[in-house]
């Protein structure tokens, strides 16, 4: 009998509850990076939508590419993203975000970019993009005077700065005048180093052209392919004892001594609420270009050590983050 | 009208009564819970208001108290900051320091500035700008500067960044004891965490703050974008309160109006103690009095459900009122459906039982009266029947006779007489004499059949159109005085009833009803005899009235039918026949004018001794008069005219005949004869009459006009016949003749040919230039000839037997081919340009390919012949759409002129220089190409302007 009433009540919760498949629509987010150093601003991202109310599995779901640092397979994989419209797509860089911008013009595709360098490539204004797009500002570019202010505490009476650019690269040009703008007004004179790919970074830095004799510090752009390398030229730098100073946590975390910059996971989160924000309806030319929320300033005492440099106390004390 | 229900007043009464109990204890209950419903439900508003306002005002002032320490908060880093700085010397690095840590530490704080008394600054620190030694600027004469120098806390008016972030600047003192200001400390702070911390209050189910400055210009809400588009909310309600209230606390918590996003919200405000800022909360009314509009809805289903219960109450209650009147209604429905036995039952022991026997008293009253008057109703049926029946026979027939008889039967039985008759007047209206009679005891019948008028009682009701009834005549005095014979009581009768027959006031005759034994005879009898007998009046009339139509009708047929005949031999006595009876008279004479002469033409039954003479002078008697004077002449007295000569007098006075009537007989106002009657008894033409034999003899006239015209024409016609026969065997002879005679002389030309030919080509030996050139005119001039000839034999074999078609299906590229040959050969010479245009792909044809070669060859051969120089253009194209074939011969040569072009499809038709020998042809080619088309579905048009040339352009269908 007490058998007959659990069948009877599982069949009456089978037809009272509807599947998930059945009746309620699974909003397809489609997220696009263009290497791995931005995946944190996913996970970032993915965490502050759970806690929003977005279950994976439930009510939303994720598919996220990777291009590897590939600009080809990048440009692929944003058209491949807009055919198959999804109701939401999520980048991080501009060098992930320009294709996409691209693919979705004149679509009402929303697009919101966690993290972009120079947004002012694809959005009309700070106060409204004036198309699909939304997102935050990395203030990477706008943040370069202060890493090499940075680069100049942590090594006091430097005068030769390295500085690697991409001409290919999505920021170049911005980058270019911001580094070339610091670098004059901190009186530091620059070796600009350009490096087309990967390839050619790590080239460079086999045939040492990041060493002590070349500069007295190095100080990396926020560039797609740059970033790509970052890993592999690290061990050569540090091995020259070359002062580094990173675009990101991730790269300090990986070898480079120091950065100054926003979080890529406290942005993806940043960025979660501007997702919730388009999913309650509201359109992104509505939604105004945000800043972080916070800047970080990252210490690898590590490296200090590996490349025989003491870093002053005072420069410890404002660091948001030591590695050790 | 189909459909409406039509009610009594006694339905309306007892219905209405319901009505009334159910509307006046519906309204009073609808009012009584309306009055509670609105009552609780303004209770219940105000205290939900109460109640939002009391968590507005306490939400409010929570998150105003919140930004408040935020500031603060703020301020109070800041005094910190700038207790620590001043240890330090101005512009050192630890100031600096101390600058940087504070920015690290909070993130709200972008940039910090140290300024000395002067107003210099002395460090500047950015979190995102390199501010060098050289970036240091003289600050005296900024509001955060001069403020804060005297020892204030300045908090500046948001601002937004480039980056569009809201920002406020917040300066304090720098003091090395109180009063003793040494500098000043900038800080600017983005309020973008004020936005988070906004952001986060949450109350009610859907509520939310946001804070707005004393410009109405929003500085925090959850939502970065409305404050970063920088709008201005004088227009919100909370905010339009907060700028109204002076800097006073919100005297209307939880107010209605528009909200932040346009939608009605209820709005609290609470100002920001020391920032000049308000918090504003709202929360979407709709959400806010949810649970009001559920208890509303709640209170208003109860209001339903109780409406509904007291309403069946009421129903149940008035039905129990209003059931004996239903009753009482139920019963009068009843009566007035007929069922007159039925009584009501009402057993209230009140007014309305007393109302219900008065009501079964007045049924039972209403029930006898039913009764007489159903009685009356039958007599009056009975009478209308008997009318009806009487109707029935008058109208059956329009013979009088046969309905008299059937009349008077009916009336013996239907008013139980003994007998019953029917008098009418005669012809002169002297006499009233018996039409019809009916007894039932025929030993009693009635001698006297005729009364002089006024005459005995019959007459004097036939004179004064006044009924005379007799219930009695043993005892009557009047019988005495009006009966002249007393024949009726002779005859046994003591009753007796006449009245007079009337129709349209005139008064007819007399109806008569007799009966052996005395009797009572009432109103409703004498009126219902009157009535038959006004039936019998209309019974007569209408028998007059078809008298007088069919004699007319066939006065008119006679007329008419005269003028049918167009046989004299037939026509002629038969004129004189019909004259002699439209009259009725002895002898009718037709006489025809010839000259002086009346020739006498037909006469009817002349009598005995009377001789017609065949020729009168017009000049001479009556007959003569009818004509010299042109007119009718009648005379009663015949032998007493002066006008007869004494032989005439003599003769007719022999034969008889004492009255006469001439009339003249007029074609278009042309005397061609006379018809005169005579009669043998003494009569006076009336003018009817004589307006009638007038007709006739005009009828008659034009028939003896159009017997002559047919007599004439018949005659034409069998000579017309007999030219025609003469002119086909004529044309038979001239197409055989032409026929044989083209076949001879094809025979020897196609030998002529036959043999040049072989001359020509040397068979029989050598030809020199000369030779050949003659050959070549012998053998040109012979197709010509063979041309022409083979025209005219078609022509012949055309008219001689007709056309046949020899149809099968063909490429035109096979007949084109033949055809330009043919024009090869006729431009020997090469004297006109010749071109062709013949579209690629035609489609085939089926229809008679010689005849169509032939049809070219001739349109070609035109050209030739009338083409002396120029060029001559053949086309031939498809017209898919028309499912034809387009032929087309255009010529540079001489034209035609308008005025003939129409005939130059006709046989022998040549134009007018061929006669000169310019241009030979016999004139068939056209004929024959036209006569072909015709046969083979085809058309021909010409187009052509004299001197400037022709085209003929043909069209075929594909298939004939």
């Amino acid at each position: 009998m007490k058998a007959l009433r659990g069948l009877f009540a599982g069949l009456l919760l089978a037809v009272l509850i509807p599947s998930p498949g059945q009746g309620q629509k699974v909003t397809r987010i489609e997220a696009l990076v263009s290497n791995n150093q931005f995946l944190p601003a996913i996970e970032g991202f993915r965490k502050r939508m759970a806690e929003l109310g977005y279950k994976e599995g439930g009510s939303i779901e994720y598919n996220v590419h990777n291009a590897v640092g590939n600009s080809a397979a990048l440009n692929m994989m944003a058209v491949k993203i807009v055919e198959s419209k999804p109701d939401v797509i999520v980048t991080s860089s501009t060098t992930a975000t320009e294709p996409i911008a691209k693919a979705t013009a004149g679509t009402a595709i929303p697009v919101v970019f966690l993290s972009a360098g120079n947004p002012l490539k694809f959005v009309h204004s700070y106060s409204s993009s004036g198309n699909n797009l939304t997102g935050i500002s990395t203030s990477s570019i706008d943040l370069t005077g202060k890493r090499m202010e940075l680069l100049l505490e942590l090594v006091p009476g430097a005068k030769k700065v390295i500085t690697l650019h991409n001409p290919t690269g999505a920021n170049y040009k911005a980058n270019l005048a911001a580094t070339r703008e610091a670098g004059k007004q901190l009186g530091v004179d620059l070796v600009e180093i350009n490096v087309n790919s990967r390839d050619e970074l790590v080239r460079a830095a086999r045939a040492r052209l990041f060493t002590r004799e070349v500069g007295d510090g190095i100080v990396l752009a926020p560039d797609g392919i740059i970033n790509s390398g970052v890993d592999e030229i690290m061990p050569y730098i540090n091995r020259e004892e070359l002062p580094s100073i990173a675009v990101n946590s991730e790269f300090v975390k990986a070898g480079a001594l120091a950065t100054y910059a926003s979080d890529y996971f406290d942005l993806g989160e940043q960025g979660a609420a501007l997702v919730h924000k388009v999913l309650s309806g509201m359109k992104p030319t509505d939604l105004p270009i945000e800043q972080p929320y916070k800047l970080k300033l990252v210490i690898n005492l590590k490296t200090a050590r590996v490349i025989g440099l003491k870093i002053p106390r005072a420069i410890l004390l404002r660091a948001s983050e030591v590695f050790e | 009208v189909k459909g409406m229900i039509f009610k009594t007043p006694s339905q309306w009464v007892t219905r209405g009564i319901r009505r009334r109990l159910l509307a006046l204890g519906l309204a009073l209950l609808a009012l009584m819970l309306f009055s509670y419903t609105i009552a609780n439900t303004i209770y219940s508003r105000g205290r939900v208001r109460i109640a939002q306002s009391q968590i507005q005002m306490e939400v409010a002032t929570r998150v105003a108290s919140e930004i408040e320490g935020f500031v603060q908060g703020k301020v109070t880093r800041l005094r910190d900051l700038a207790s620590a700085v001043s240890l330090y010397d101005p512009g050192v690095v630890e100031q600096r320091l101390l600058g940087l840590l504070l920015l690290k530490n909070d993130a709200a704080f972008t940039e910090i500035a140290v300024l000395d008394a002067t107003g210099k600054e002395t460090a500047k620190i950015s979190e995102r700008k390199v501010y060098l030694p050289s970036d240091l600027a003289e600050r005296s004469d900024t509001a955060v500067f001069t403020r804060s120098v005297q020892g204030d806390t300045y908090i500046g008016p948001v601002y937004t960044s480039d980056r569009a972030e809201p920002y406020i600047t917040v300066g304090v003192p720098i003091q090395l004891r109180p009063r003793q200001v040494i500098g000043v400390l900038r800080g600017e702070i983005n309020l973008k965490f004020l936005w988070q911390a906004v952001g986060e209050i949450k109350f009610g189910k859907a509520g939310y703050a946001y804070v707005v400055d004393r410009g109405g210009g929003l500085i925090a809400h959850k939502d970065a974008s409305l404050v970063l588009s920088q709008q201005d909310l004088a227009h919100v309600y909370g905010v339009r309160k907060f700028l109204e209230s002076g800097g006073a606390i919100d005297r209307n918590p939880a107010g209605e109006g528009e909200g932040l996003r346009g939608e009605p919200v209820l709005s609290t405000f609470v100002p920001v103690s020391g920032l000049d800022w308000a918090v504003v909360l709202e929360e979407r009314a709709a959400v806010a009095l949810a649970d009001l509009k559920r208890l509303e809805r709640y209170t208003l289903f109860l209001l339903v459900a109780g409406l509904f219960i007291g309403g069946g109450v009421i129903v149940w209650a008035s039905d129990k009122i209003a059931r004996p009147i239903r009753e009482l209604h139920r019963g009068a429905e009843i009566i007035a459906a007929g069922n007159l036995q039925h009584r009501v039952a009402v057993e209230t022991h009140d007014e309305i039982a007393d109302l219900g026997q008065q009501f079964n008293r007045m049924a039972a009253e209403l029930q006898n009266s039913y009764a007489a008057l159903e009685e009356r109703v039958a007599q009056r049926t009975r009478d209308l029947s008997v009318l009806y029946e009487i109707t029935a026979a008058v109208n059956q027939s329009i013979e009088l006779e046969p309905i008299l008889q059937v009349v008077v039967r009916k009336i013996t039985d239907i008013f139980c007489s003994d007998a019953t008759r029917i008098f009418l007047f005669d012809h002169g209206g002297n006499n009233v004499e018996l039409q019809a009679s009916f007894d039932t005891r025929p030993e009693f019948r009635l001698g006297v059949r005729s009364f002089k008028r006024g005459q005995g009682i019959v007459g004097r009701v036939a004179e004064t159109a006044e009924p005379l009834v007799f219930e009695n005549t043993l005892t009557d005095p009047r019988y005495q005085a009006y009966s002249e014979s007393r024949a009726m009581r002779k005859a046994g009768y003591c009753f007796l009833a006449a009245f007079p027959i009337k129709a349209r006031e005139r008064c007819l005759g007399t109806l008569l009803l007799v009966g052996q034994f005395p009797r009572k005879f009432v109103l409703d009898e004498a009126r219902l005899i009157t009535s038959v007998a006004e039936q019998i009046g209309v019974a007569v009339e209408n028998a007059e009235l078809f008298r007088a139509v069919k004699a007319k009708s066939q006065e008119l047929a006679t007329l008419m039918e005269i003028n049918k005949d167009l046989n004299r031999e037939v026509l002629l006595p038969r004129i004189v026949y019909e004259a002699r009876h439209i009259l009725n008279v002895d002898t009718s004479i037709f006489r025809l004018v010839e000259g002086e002469n009346l020739v006498l033409l037909s006469a009817s039954e002349p009598a005995q001794d009377f001789s017609v003479q065949p020729k009168l002078s017009i000049h001479e008697g009556l007959t003569g008069e009818v004509v010299s004077q042109n007119r009718v002449v009648a005379v009663k007295k015949l032998l007493e005219n002066n006008k007869l000569s004494e032989w005439q007098r003599e003769a007719l006075g022999r034969a008889g005949y004492r009255s006469f009537l001439g009339i003249p007989m007029r074609v278009a106002d042309r005397i061609i004869g006379t018809l005169t009657v005579f009669s043998v008894e003494e009569r006076e033409f009336q003018a009817e009459e004589i307006l009638l034999m007038s007709a006739f003899a005009d009828q008659a006239a034009i028939a003896i006009e159009n017997a002559n015209l047919f007599a004439e024409v018949k005659a034409k016609s069998v000579e017309l016949e007999k030219a025609n026969r003469e002119l086909v065997e004529a044309s038979r002879t001239r197409s055989g003749f032409m026929a044989a005679m083209s076949h001879e002389l094809r025979t020897p030309l196609n030998v002529i040919i036959g043999n040049t030919e072989l001359v020509q080509d040397g068979f029989f030996g050598d030809v020199t230039p000369k030779q050949r050139e003659a050959l070549d005119n012998v053998l040109r001039y012979s197709q010509i000839l063979l041309k022409l000839i083979h025209n005219v034999l078609a022509m012949t074999r055309l008219e001689a037997k007709g056309m046949t078609m020899d149809v099968s299906t063909f490429h035109l590229e096979e007949i084109i081919g033949q055809v330009q040959t043919y024009a090869e050969h006729l431009n020997y010479n090469n004297k006109v340009e010749l071109r062709w245009q013949v579209e690629k792909n035609l489609p085939p044809l089926t229809t008679d390919a010689l005849k169509l070669e032939e049809i070219l060859q001739n349109l070609l051969g035109n050209a030739f012949k009338f083409t002396p120089r120029g060029g001559i253009e053949v086309g031939v194209r498809d017209l898919p759409a028309e499912g034809r074939i387009e032929f087309r011969v255009s010529d540079t040569g001489i034209g035609i002129e308008a005025d003939v072009l129409d005939r130059i499809f006709e046989e022998f038709y040549q134009h007018k220089e061929a006669h000169t020998g310019t241009y030979s042809g016999v004139g068939l080619g056209l004929s024959i190409v036209k006569k072909y088309l015709d046969l083979m579905g085809g058309d021909i048009r010409v187009e052509s302007q004299p001197q400037e040339g022709s085209t003929f352009t043909i069209t075929l269908p594909y298939t004939v």
